[in-house]
């Protein structure tokens, strides 16, 4: 019985037997394979094999559920808790199962109490994301309301998220409802203003239900209780598979709000949709007319035209209260703002939300606000919760215009608007939940303090929100009310907001409330902060020219504000223009007491660049680092190190930073630096290292595989860069960094570091092929017209490389690299006479780079001094991408190899020697 | 059976061999990382595979329920890749528990090396049965998700997962230990 056609056979019976019913299949078995011993042993082991209710096969290694049946998945789960909770808490008896969940009545054993344990149902584990169950768990264990059930303990047992909250002695709403029909009206409206303060309580700290219900409501007498808050959130978000997996709908169809059943974004008036279902539901339908148009704004379809917050229901609910409905009530929210007015007219406006403090006292004064806040300060993007992408636009503004608030306040250490806003697109392309998103921006700068909010539109106006928020307690310290404005006055409401928060902030430290009326600055006009924007993205894509005219334009169309005009002075730096670089920061520094302290950093370290003191730049990036602490400006001065070649020092700043450290997980040039600084100290295997783990991170990167072949090729290690050229033959080639990039790098490096001039010139003709290839079908590809000029010029084939280069550099002139390649090609061809009239007509040079392209043509003319003179002196100002160039220079300055004044400034390259 | 990566490749499709590899790669890397308390999932593999080869023209968006099947192979190798590893370990001395999957949840290694080893034979028998059982099994594939993946019903894969998984008992009841031997 074991040839393939026997178990074909058997299992071709088997097949039939199971569409036998199970009681006639012995003997089904006995009839059909009377005759044949074997088969019938075969066929009754299968079916015992069928038998098996929990066999090997049912505990796939992937899948925390196994393919077993509940009940024993029940059992196996009460042993994982008694055996992983088992110290804590004494596990009853099961309450119940939900859809999410498996309920548990515990003993708390430290402080002998009932407790209520609910752990996540195993087969939804798969479906959870890493940590956005602990995250958000934090989040809502920040929540301490009366007329919450908070949560006193969470965590996760052997793999599962569970959370144990108070039992609450009592029933249902729904058991209530069910059992003695409508409420009196009295308790309605009781009930119903009990679960719009616990719901503003939440909202307030951006918190949102998603799945409230009468099932989620507690009654105890008529206190009611708000259940389960914050607890449908983690299992909700993810990629869209989780949301169409089977049995994860979430949210109680009959109680969800059309933007959640159609599966758009939720937020706090998704809550307040269902409390207008629940309170129309306990009166029966009948609302008393004083609460009846509350009820009615609350279940308007279109979220915007529902109430701004929760506090606007109860003051409608209080209005029709008998008096008994007082400020009381709100125990457990704090209201200072009455005192704080009388105080400081500046801050009239300010309803001060403070979360967990004890409950209010008619004479709340700034005495009592929380210690300090924790620096640094950070602000994230403000969420665009209008629905129209126009508006994205806004809550940038807003944030970098608190940012740079806080900045002329001197409030203190600010995490810079550019490092936010970075790190906030990055967390973004993720796609996690935008609560937590503030969370995590909050972690990845490391800031101590983190101002948020939100822009929404409601009824026409556009409307502002923001809160401020403790960032490692999550605790929120302030939040202004709303600010509402016509969507043409956006500008004036940013900069009440601004000026809001700062007066908040105010409160709790006071020596910064003396300089708020200092505040110079109004928020740009709006179309001038959209061409800033535009600029900012021309610039990320190294489109200088294009950047700096948007940057002009915005300046032009406000010149109140500064900072276009400093990055117009950065892009025109980027492009060599040195005239109007130098008049743009004359014109800076007459109003430099207009810029923040910050932005004026980097208008002095630009000044040093252009006087060629490459070491004060560095110096004053450092302390501009040190004033907007992010990991960021390490990584920057870092990069000034490897371009002043002090990769030791480079290696140095980057290893004080933790890369898995927020801040620089995320961050991919980190590797860029620490191969370039590896490499500068000769340290090739690190660099391999490095770039492996800098592809492995961020595969999108792919100058990761350049650096790979890089230190690779310059290690000798050819099987191993053979094979990356394998894989990089599966991705795409319209890249920069392409495959023939890294053949081209390769080639250089193999003849710097290893002299082997036939290797070298196997590896650049095989790019010079490739490339050649790719320009055959699109002629006109930048990146790949740069790479083939490089080969040539590397193989020394100097009229093709100059042919190359001249026309890219025709084609754009504003690229320095472009310039610097056609201009070392003639002159190789024709001695540097031939290229000195070019190379005056661009002025004194002072730009590290221009000198070392000098230094690079009286290289090509053999003359050592000069030439390695305006080596030395370029390297005194930093050479942008010096840790390329020793490589890219062996043609020219490579002939000096053995001078100490070359290996001073580029370290040690072998002569290179001719090819064969 | 030194290469652990020789044997299994049949059916792959040419032009998927470098995604195999990267599938293999990712999930010996998502596996390594996140032992502790996590499980692999086909969908995360197949996402990260898909970022790592954006644009490249192998990969047709419509393809993805292939993708899967792919991944759950590649996610195979990667536990008997570790199975085996463990396995040595423990016969070099070291006792501790060798099992897969989520705390409470877990599976004995020296069952995954057998079935490992049983499948290659039931698919000499039956390929499609072969591949019900390595993507529900070693993939986390659902029922609907396998469907999908081999373009039949979800009927005939419950009918078919029936069968294998009878045969598959029957198979490691019979010949139990012994015939992961070679294996080793």
């Amino acid at each position: 019985m074991t040839g393939t056609e026997d178990q074909r056979r058997l299992l071709e019976l088997f097949d039939r037997l199971l569409d036998i019913p199970p009681e006639d299949r012995n003997a089904w078995i006995g009839k059909h394979a009377a005759d044949d011993a074997d088969l019938r042993a075969r066929l009754e082991a299968m079916l015992k094999g069928h038998g098996i209710e929990s066999g090997p096969l049912d505990h796939s290694p992937v899948s925390a559920a196994g393919l077993g049946d509940s009940t024993q998945d029940g059992e196996r789960l009460r042993a994982l808790l008694d055996e992983t909770l088992g110290e804590r808490y004494e596990i009853e008896s099961e309450l119940g199962r939900g859809g999410m969940a498996i309920v548990y009545r515990a003993r708390e054993r430290k402080h002998d109490r009932i407790v209520v344990l609910k752990v996540l149902r195993p087969e939804l584990r798969p479906f959870l994301g890493d940590d956005r169950f602990e995250r958000e768990v934090r989040i809502a264990s920040q929540m301490s309301h009366p007329n919450i059930v908070g949560l006193i303990d969470s965590g996760t047992a052997g793999g599962l998220p569970f959370f144990v909250m108070p039992y609450v002695e009592g029933e249902t709403l729904r058991t209530r409802l069910e059992r003695d029909g409508p409420l009196p009206v009295a308790t309605a409206r009781t009930v119903m203003q009990d679960i719009a303060a616990g719901l503003d309580h939440a909202h307030r700290l951006g918190i949102v239900h998603r799945d409230l219900k009468p099932e989620n409501i507690l009654l105890t007498g008529d206190h009611a209780y708000i259940l389960d808050f914050g607890i449908a959130r983690p299992f909700e978000d993810g990629d869209q598979d989780t949301l169409t997996r089977p049995g994860l709908a979430l949210g109680t169809p009959r109680y969800m709000a059309p933007e959640q059943r159609e599966g758009r974004s939720v937020d706090f008036r998704t809550d307040l949709y269902a409390w207008g279902l629940i309170a129309r539901e306990i009166t029966a339908d009948e609302p008393p007319p004083a609460w009846a148009d509350v009820v009615q704004v609350c279940l308007q379809p279109n979220p915007a035209d529902r109430p701004a917050d929760a506090g606007v229901i109860i003051r409608a609910l209080e209005r029709d209260g008998p008096g008994a409905w007082s400020l009381g009530r709100l125990a457990g929210r704090a209201w200072p703002w009455t005192a704080a007015a009388v105080a400081l007219a500046l801050l009239a406006w300010g309803a001060v939300s403070r979360a967990g403090s004890p409950p209010a006292s008619s004479e709340p004064s700034v005495a009592a606000a929380p210690p300090s806040l924790a620096t640094p300060f950070a602000v994230a993007p403000f969420r665009n919760e209008t629905g129209d992408p126009d508006y994205d636009m806004l809550g940038r503004l807003a944030a970098d215009w608190i940012v740079q608030g806080l900045q002329e306040a001197d409030a203190g250490p600010v995490v810079p608007w550019s490092a936010s806003r970075a790190a906030a697109e990055e967390l973004a392309t993720w796609g996690g939940p935008p609560d937590s998103a503030s969370a995590d921006l909050a972690e990845t700068l490391s800031a101590g303090t983190l101002i948020d909010g939100a822009v929404y539109a409601i009824g026409g106006r556009l409307s502002f929100r923001a809160r401020v928020t403790d960032a490692r307690t999550r605790r929120v310290v302030s939040a202004p009310p709303p600010i509402s404005v016509a969507p043409d006055s956006a500008e004036h409401a940013i900069r009440e907001l601004r000026d809001r928060i700062l007066g908040s902030l105010a409160i709790e430290r006071d020596p910064l409330l003396a300089r708020i009326p200092g505040l110079s600055g109004n928020p740009p006009i709006l179309e001038a902060y959209r061409a800033y924007e535009r600029g900012l993205e021309l610039f990320e894509a190294q489109e200088y020219g294009e950047a700096q005219r948007e940057y002009e334009r915005a300046f032009a169309l406000d010149t109140s504000f500064l900072v276009p005009k400093l990055s117009a002075a950065i892009a025109m730096y980027n492009q060599g223009l040195w005239e109007e670089v130098d008049s743009t920061l004359a014109y800076l520094e007459v109003r430099r007491d207009r810029l923040t302290e910050y932005h004026d950093f980097r208008r002095r370290s630009m000044v040093a660049q252009r006087q060629g003191d490459g070491q004060r730049a560095y110096r004053l990036e450092l302390r501009r680092a040190e004033l907007g602490p992010t990991p960021l400006g390490s990584y920057n001065a870092a990069n000034l190190a490897n371009d002043l070649n002090r990769p030791g020092e480079a290696l140095r700043l980057l290893s004080n930073l933790d890369p898995n450290a927020p801040g620089i997980r995320g961050w991919a040039q980190y590797w860029t630096q620490l191969a370039h600084a590896h490499h500068g100290l000769r340290q090739f295997d690190q660099e391999v290292e490095a770039a492996r783990e800098m592809w492995a991170r961020f595969p999108e990167r792919r100058v990761a595989t350049v650096l790979a072949a890089r230190g690779l090729a310059a290690a000798g290690r050819h099987a191993e860069l053979d094979s990356l050229f394998a894989a990089l033959q599966l991705l795409p080639a319209d890249t920069y960094w392409s495959l023939g990039a890294a053949l081209v790098v390769a080639g250089e490096e193999t003849r710097a570091h290893l002299g082997d001039a036939a290797a070298a010139a196997a590896y650049l003709d095989r790019a010079v092929t490739w490339l050649q290839a790719r320009l055959d079908e699109k002629p006109d590809d930048r990146s790949h017209r740069y790479w083939l000029a490089s080969a040539r010029y590397d193989l020394e084939d100097f009229a093709e490389a100059e042919r190359l280069f001249r026309a890219l550099s025709t084609d754009y002139p504003d690229r320095t690299d472009f310039r610097t390649g056609a201009l070392v090609a003639s002159a190789q061809l024709a001695g540097p006479e031939a290229v000195r009239a070019r190379l005056e007509a661009d002025g004194e040079p002072v730009h590290g780079h221009e000198l070392a392209r000098r230094a690079r043509v009286e290289a090509a003319g053999d003359n050592a001094d000069r030439a390695l003179s305006l080596l030395t002196e370029g390297l005194r100002h930093g050479i942008s991408g010096l840790p390329w160039l020793h490589a890219t220079s062996l043609p020219d300055l490579g002939r000096f190899a053995a001078d100490p004044r070359y290996v001073a400034a580029l370290g040690s390259v072998r002569l290179p020697t001719a090819y064969p | 059976m030194n290469d652990p990566r020789r044997d299994d490749r049949h059916d792959l499709d040419r032009a998927f061999q470098g995604l195999y590899d990267e599938m293999y790669r990712i999930a010996s890397h998502q596996f390594g990382r996140e032992r502790a308390g996590h499980t692999l999932q086909p969908t995360a593999v197949v996402n990260e595979a898909y970022l790592k080869l954006a644009g490249q023209s192998d990969l047709p968006e419509g393809r993805r329920s292939e993708l899967l099947g792919i991944a759950a192979h590649a996610m195979r190798q990667v536990l008997i890749d570790h199975a085996r590893r463990h396995r040595a370990e423990k016969r070099g001395g070291n006792r501790r528990r060798t099992t897969l999957g989520d705390p409470g949840f877990e599976v004995n290694l020296d069952d995954v090396i057998a079935i490992d080893a049983a499948l290659d034979r039931l698919d000499r028998i039956d390929c499609r049965l072969r591949q019900v059982v390595e993507y529900r099994f070693f993939g986390g594939l659902t029922v609907e998700e396998t469907a999908e993946a081999l373009g039949v019903t979800p009927r005939t894969v419950h009918r078919d997962w029936a069968k294998a998984r009878a045969w598959l008992h029957a198979e490691l009841d019979t010949t139990g230990d012994g015939a992961t031997e070679d294996l080793a």
